[in-house]
């Protein structure tokens, strides 16, 4: 290692508080960049480590009496002498300033391992080179260990692109998390997260091949992937690999402009169950939850009775009262009947608070009756169809949002349908003894809704979560509030990556699964666009890394997907 | 370059300016000759001790009467200077002038040290007032300009001198400025700011700016 990139030395370190590293030249202060990895010289072994902060130590007294003599004396002899003595400040460490690096990692005599020692006074501090990233992350090799993002260099003015592997075998073993403030990067990583498991499908890389299920708010994996304006910028995964997926879209104008799938759901599939599942998002009462089945039974009693003279066979005609859907006039009539019947009867068996519940209920509901994917007509939809693809079939799965994708109300509903129906398959298969033949990762966007303290433990999604991971159904939960999501679930989160995050509450809370968590806590806070700290089983030791340029990778993508070729012979990108 | 030795041992002797009465290796007194050639407070005196030139910078001048025996007070004359001196043609006998000053450099051997010498100056050793070719050469080595003997000066001082080092500073740059361009006088004070820095005096540098602001 070349003494003339030496940064600086170490001056102080514990195991609790990290290495403080004094800055061979204080003006280092500008060219240093916080994130960045550093190789730390000991006397004995090398040290990993990653610059959390950067800060002016000392001189702070100096430097206000300089500003006070060139406020008072503003002519080009004063910014003269208070230039010249900035630099002989600097040089001589009057002015000096430090780095505070989290350490990581150490070597062994063969290996490296986790740190349990600190680096010995005026061990000299390096910029991390390929060479020392091999050594402590090992090497991309583009079949499992994948290289998605680079580490940062800690001198601003010098170009190195190091790459960080990420085991992606490693990766689909356990639930991982994407998480970041808006316009972070989460869904361009996402993208090619889902592009590396395609690809490790193709290459046979798992032990089992792995499904996707994408809930794609803002229809940027069955679409195109949009840059930091809102413009379109590249294939999302959907696109990338066309034979892979199945996109559907509930807004079915764009399904149409795109030639993507309709998504359908069958009014008469939907269930209770499902009804409870969108409670907080629908604003339903508690009233209304607590007499759902007394409603039901109610009503398809009656219903039963009035339509013995008709030609109309209905599984659960409450479900169609519930939404104010009606496969035919005839069926209209006979609700109108059965309605009336239902509410007297509802008040004097139950209350007319009930009868006030079941009215607001439906009213809220009925907003579900306008949107293009809700069918009247019976029969098998598309949830059917996606369960069957994602349990039986030969593909992934894309529910693309389209316009919906802001609406809260129809995210949340399709999503838990799916889910539950997903979960009630898992558990029919289960209970007859049968392995999944897949392993199925579900991409939750805006996972806080679902996987909230009070929504995860009675929602598919919670149940999922909990259950099924050892049965290979995971999640990628992607959220911009994680400390929204409960404690639970982010403990079973095994890999994480982590963008920019402001909120204090939202920080200390992904940094609870690391080693020197509250040393992380401002590099968290200090990422830029793109940077994402990653951690967990996937990558030996936590790193900040740049995620490659999307563009770049998915040509990248396509021409490994379309060559079907050896992957070693890859280039990095 | 001028053999410093040389040129003071050729001197004539009638231009020195007075005389050791007390040395140690960290400063020196000598008695003025005659109190119209008395050196200037902070500037700089040459003695010449054999072989080599013993520089020092005058931090202190005293003037008392010579009859210190009899502890006698002078009687006031209520006369301007050069009524006294008319008068009175016996009274520079009648006078003693003493300086102290802390040495700051030498010159041995054709070359100039900012740094104690190994050797202190005897007494009656003869001082001499340097030439501004002198004090140039003083601080000029190879080319560069050097002032870093004003730690050395400081830490000599006692603890209410050091208290008002920055008005001595004051003083002395502006005597020493005489000897120097203004552009000369930046790379001065660059010099004296590192000296200051390196030994622990950073806080004097800001007054050292203000007072070269001002100059």
């Amino acid at each position: 290692m070349s003494e003339k990139n030496e940064i600086g030395q170490v001056i102080g370190a514990s195991l609790s508080e990290g290495i403080l590293v004094q800055l061979n030249k204080s003006s280092y202060v500008e060219e240093i960049s916080s994130n960045s990895l550093v190789t730390i010289n000991g006397d004995k072994r090398k040290y990993l480590g990653l610059i959390a902060n950067i800060s002016l130590i000392k001189g702070s007294q100096h430097a206000s009496k300089l500003a006070n003599i060139e406020s008072r004396f503003l002519n080009e002899r004063v910014k003269d002498i208070t230039k010249s003595t900035k630099e002989l400040f600097n040089n001589y460490g009057v002015f000096s300033s430090a780095i505070h690096v989290i350490p990581l990692s150490q070597t062994t005599k063969y290996s490296t391992e986790d740190v349990d020692t600190i680096p010995s006074y005026l061990s000299k501090v390096f910029p991390s080179t390929k060479e020392d990233i091999e050594i402590f992350y090992g090497k991309v090799d583009n079949k499992i260990n994948w290289g998605i993002g680079y580490v940062k260099y800690p001198l601003k003015e010098i170009e190195h692109q190091n790459l960080i592997p990420i085991n992606i075998d490693i990766l689909v073993r356990g639930s991982f998390g994407i998480f970041g403030k808006a316009g972070a990067g989460k869904t361009m990583l996402g993208n090619i997260i889902a592009s590396l498991i395609i690809l490790g499908n193709k290459t046979k890389s798992f032990e089992k091949e792995v499904k996707l299920l994408i809930f794609d708010m803002h229809s940027e994996y069955g679409l195109k992937v949009k840059d930091q304006h809102g413009r379109d910028y590249e294939d999302g995964v959907g696109r990338i690999f066309k034979n892979e997926f199945l996109i559907l879209s509930p807004d079915h104008i764009l399904a149409e402009e795109y030639g993507l799938e309709k998504f359908e759901i069958k009014v008469g599939n939907i269930s209770e169950e499902d009804i409870i599942n969108v409670k907080e998002v629908f604003n339903l009462s508690d009233a209304f939850i607590d007499y759902l089945f007394d409603f039901k039974a109610i009503y398809n009693n009656i219903f039963k009775e009035k339509a013995k003279n008709y030609n109309i066979e209905l599984k659960n005609p409450w479900i169609y009262y519930l939404f104010d859907i009606f496969i035919s006039e005839e069926h209209k009539k006979i609700s109108e009947k059965t309605e009336e019947q239902s509410k007297e009867k509802i008040r004097e068996k139950i209350s007319q608070g009930a009868l006030y519940a079941l009215n607001s209920g439906r009213s809220k509901l009925r907003y579900l009756s306008k949107v293009d994917f809700i069918s009247k007509n019976p029969g098998t939809d598309s949830v059917d169809k996606i369960v069957n693809e994602l349990f039986d079939g030969n593909k992934s799965v894309i529910v693309s949002m389209g316009r919906y994708g802001d609406d809260v109300r129809v995210y949340t509903f399709i999503a838990n349908i799916i889910s539950m129906r997903i979960w009630n398959e898992a558990i029919r298969r289960i209970m007859k003894g049968e392995e999944l033949k897949y392993k199925i990762i579900i991409f939750l966007e805006e996972a806080h809704k679902f996987l909230s303290p009070t929504e995860y433990y009675k929602n598919p999604f919670g149940n999922i979560a909990r259950e099924l991971r050892k049965r290979g159904i995971l999640l990628c939960v992607i959220d911009q509030r994680p400390s929204q999501i409960a404690d639970d679930v982010m403990a079973m989160l095994w890999n994480n990556f982590v963008f920019s995050l402001t909120e204090p509450k939202d920080i200390s809370c992904v940094t609870k699964g690391l080693k020197f968590s509250s040393l992380f806590e401002p590099v968290i806070s200090n990422l830029k666009r793109r940077e994402a700290l990653v951690f967990g089983e996937m990558v030996k030791i936590p790193a900040v890394i740049t995620i490659a340029d999307y563009k770049e990778m998915v040509k990248t993508f396509k021409r490994i997907y379309e060559n079907q070729k050896s992957l070693v012979d890859i280039p990095g990108y | 370059m001028t053999d410093w030795l040389y040129k003071i041992k050729e001197t004539n002797i009638e231009e020195s300016i007075g005389e050791i009465i007390s040395s140690s290796h960290l400063d020196f007194k000598f008695q003025v000759y005659n109190p119209k050639r008395s050196p200037e407070y902070s500037s700089i005196v040459i003695v010449l001790a054999d072989n080599i030139l013993i520089n020092g910078m005058v931090i202190g001048i005293k003037m008392d009467p010579k009859s210190s025996l009899s502890q006698e007070i002078p009687s006031p004359l209520k006369r301007t200077r050069e009524q006294i001196e008319k008068d009175y043609a016996d009274i520079k006998d009648k006078l003693i002038m003493t300086c102290k000053a802390i040495t700051i450099g030498y010159y041995e051997n054709g070359k100039f040290y900012q740094k104690r010498p190994r050797q202190i100056p005897w007494i009656h050793d003869l001082v001499y007032q340097p030439s501004p070719q002198y004090i140039r050469d003083f601080h000029i080595v190879n080319n560069h300009y050097r002032l870093n003997y004003l730690p050395l000066v400081y830490n000599s001082l006692s603890r209410e001198e050091k208290a008002s080092f920055s008005f001595f500073m004051d003083t002395f740059i502006g005597y020493i400025s005489q000897f120097f361009e203004k552009e000369e006088m930046a790379k001065i004070i660059k010099s004296i700011q590192e000296s200051l820095i390196l030994n622990g005096l950073e806080y004097l540098v800001e007054n050292l700016n203000e007072i070269f602001i001002n100059l």
